[in-house]
This record gives structure tokens, sequence and C-alpha cells, in this order.
């Protein structure tokens, strides 16, 4: 699945550090969700979407979409 | 289910993590030899025997209490990487005690008594190399 993490979090100009702490898990998870390694869970995902205040679908998308 | 982002290292997890199921690990592994070690040296009576039996069992319930309230506390990236290496540590022991068995029934190796020790022992390196190869893969 791709992702837009990296750049909405590059937007706001957070660390992968200050951002997995907003989310509540390691900073390694969301480093590994950025480099399209690990797709999150539905709650992870909407828990990023509702920090970014954006549709889920606008920050996720499936590979072939 | 609220998650606890825990300081990392290179297995996912804090050093300090590891502490508490370790040191249960170790109590129960010493209490089971120390327990083995009695029995051959001295007759005892029915009720320590007993109790020196059901003392390490204890023992070995309170580390797997102990690693599945550490795998609650972490999160679902750093969970999936502890069921990995733990589904590769199950799988892998099998074959390894399956292989050193048949290499000791066709007389390639001399028989080793490998005991529950040795398959703990196993079981335990093959988690920890599952941790690694399973954290790289996330990295």
């Amino acid at each position: 699945m791709k992702n837009q993490l990296r750049e909405l979090r590059a937007a706001r100009d957070w660390s992968q550090g200050e951002l997995a702490e907003k989310l509540g898990v390691s900073r390694q998870t969301v480093n590994a969700i950025e480099t399209e390694k690990y797709d999150p869970s539905l709650p992870l995902a909407f828990k990023i979407a509702h920090l970014f205040k954006r549709p889920i679908e606008e920050i996720f998308s499936a590979d072939g979409s | 289910m609220t998650t606890i982002p825990v300081s990392e290292s290179s297995c996912g997890l804090g050093p300090r993590a590891w502490l508490p199921p370790l040191l249960w690990g170790l109590a129960a592994g010493l209490s089971a030899g120390a327990a083995t070690a009695l029995f051959v040296l001295f007759k005892l009576p029915l009720p320590l025997r007993a109790a020196l039996v059901a003392l390490p069992l204890l023992l070995s319930l309170g580390y797997i209490a102990c690693v599945v309230r550490m795998l609650r506390r972490v999160d679902e990236l750093q969970r999936r990487i502890q069921f990995e290496a733990l589904g590769f540590a199950f799988a892998a022991t099998v074959i390894v005690a399956m292989a050193a068995d048949l290499l000791e029934q066709a007389r390639i190796v001399p028989v080793i008594h490998w005991g529950w020790a040795g398959l703990w022992t196993a079981m335990a390196l093959l988690w920890a190399a599952g941790n690694i190869v399973a954290t790289r893969r996330y990295r």
C-alpha cells in the first residue's frame, strides 16, 4: 500500500519521533509505514487520518490505484 | 487498546523491557536445575518432591505471564515482530529437535539427552534469531 505520510509529516516539520509520540507508537513503526514496509492497522490508519485532518483514502492508496 | 511507546533497541524493545522475563526465565531454569540435583542427591519425602516439581512450573507460568504483559505493552509493529519471531522459533525448534533425534537414531551423531532444558535453550536462541531477522525486515 502506498501512503503520503512522509510528505504530510514533512509539511508540518515534525520528526518521526514527534509523529510517533502523537500516534502512540514507536519511531520504528512510523519509519516502517513511511518506507511502505509495513501497512498500519485500520485503527492506526484512522488515527493518522484524524491527526492530519484528511480522509483516509487521501493518505493511503492501494499499490495499483 | 492503549499503546505505550517504549524505547527502541535493535530488537524493537528497550533492553530494560527484557529484564523481567529474563529474570523469571532464569529463576525457573535454576529452580528446575536445583530440583533435579536434589532428586539425584537426596531421598526426599513425597510432599517436598511435589513442591520441588511445582516451583519451576509456577515460575515458568510467571515467565509466560511476563512475556504476555510485555507483548501487550508494545505497539502493533513491535507485536508483529515478536509474533513472527515466536512463530519462527516454534517451527524451527520442532525441526531442530526432529533433526537431532533422527541424527542420533541414525548414529551419525552420539546420543545426547537434550531434555527440556535443551529444548527451551534452542527455542530461546531461535526466538532471538527470529527477532533479529524480523526487526531487519521492517527497518
